[in-house]
């Protein structure tokens, strides 16, 4: 079997002496959208910012591409092509709409206008609201916003903390409509949800975690019809 | 002001946080986005 374009080995790590983490695996090919789902506490955005450098492994490995990313800062891999959306204080609220894009294209010394054109056509709401302060636009608007400036380092992973936290069922079906649209792309996205069954619909792959550890791993599909996660994760 | 490890000014005028803010504070609200942004905070 080939190797995934992302993958998070065997991660074992915490924040202090206590591991969260315990050989977890979390991975996602290219293109395709993988979800991570599990109780409250299941380490579920831990594993992600584990992904992401944000915490220190003491076991296991990350590979982009077939490198090994493992010693990489998060800033060195959003170099490398990782994009990431943190689940609160993820736009920077007194700036405008093309202001918090700008803040994403930081790392990029050429043209970045295109790249906006493309996010505009996106999210069309976000150009109608480009000079209005991030800080005043609906959840909905915001987490655009988040997306939006996370896509203006022309990712090739998308890492997004419970994108739908917070807003309304409709707002959510339209931000996964557009987060599949952004894998079609070729991005491919690795997604940690609360709203496990909206989520796993969509995911290619879904990582079911519980006290930091595999607990389920299949399709997307396979993962709503198998009877136990339903009845233990997926509210029967 | 603080800087960051590339040399830019990331006092909070050039962040936009509102100027009411220490910088310090601005990295502990944005931390997690200032990372994602692909900009090293130094000494913060």
């Amino acid at each position: 079997m080939s190797e995934p374009f992302l993958i998070g080995e065997a991660m074992t790590g915490g924040y202090g002496a206590v591991d969260i983490l315990n050989d977890c695996t979390i991975a996602v090919e290219k293109g395709e959208i993988a979800v991570i789902v599990g109780p409250n506490g299941a380490g579920k955005s831990t594993a992600m910012k584990a992904v992401f450098g944000m915490l220190n492994l003491r076991g296991g490995q990350v590979r982009l591409d077939g490198e090994d990313i493992t010693a990489l800062s998060p800033q060195d891999r959003v170099a490398k092509g990782m994009g990431f959306v943190p689940q609160t204080s993820n736009i920077f609220t007194s700036m405008t709409v093309e202001e918090n894009l700008e803040m994403g294209a930081f790392l990029r010394h050429d043209d970045i206008s295109g790249t906006m054109a493309q996010i505009y056509d996106l999210f069309p709401i976000l150009k109608e609201k480009r000079y209005q302060a991030a800080g005043e636009l609906s959840g909905g608007q915001r987490q655009q916003v988040a997306v939006g400036r996370a896509l203006m380092t022309q990712p090739k992973v998308l890492m997004l903390d419970e994108p739908t936290a917070g807003v309304s069922p409709i707002v959510m079906d339209e931000l996964f409509d557009r987060i599949i649209e952004i894998a079609r792309s070729g991005i491919s996205i690795l997604m940690v949800e609360q709203n496990a069954r909206q989520a796993l619909e969509i995911a290619h792959k879904g990582y079911v975690l519980v006290q930091g550890a595999n607990r389920f791993t299949d399709s997307g599909q396979a993962l709503m019809q198998d009877p136990e996660v339903r009845r233990s994760f997926l509210g029967g | 002001m603080v800087e960051v490890a590339n040399g830019t000014d990331f006092s909070s005028e050039n962040l936009a946080c509102g100027g009411a803010l220490p910088c310090k504070a601005v990295l502990d609200i944005y931390e997690q986005m200032i990372l994602g942004c692909g900009i090293a905070p130094k000494g913060a």
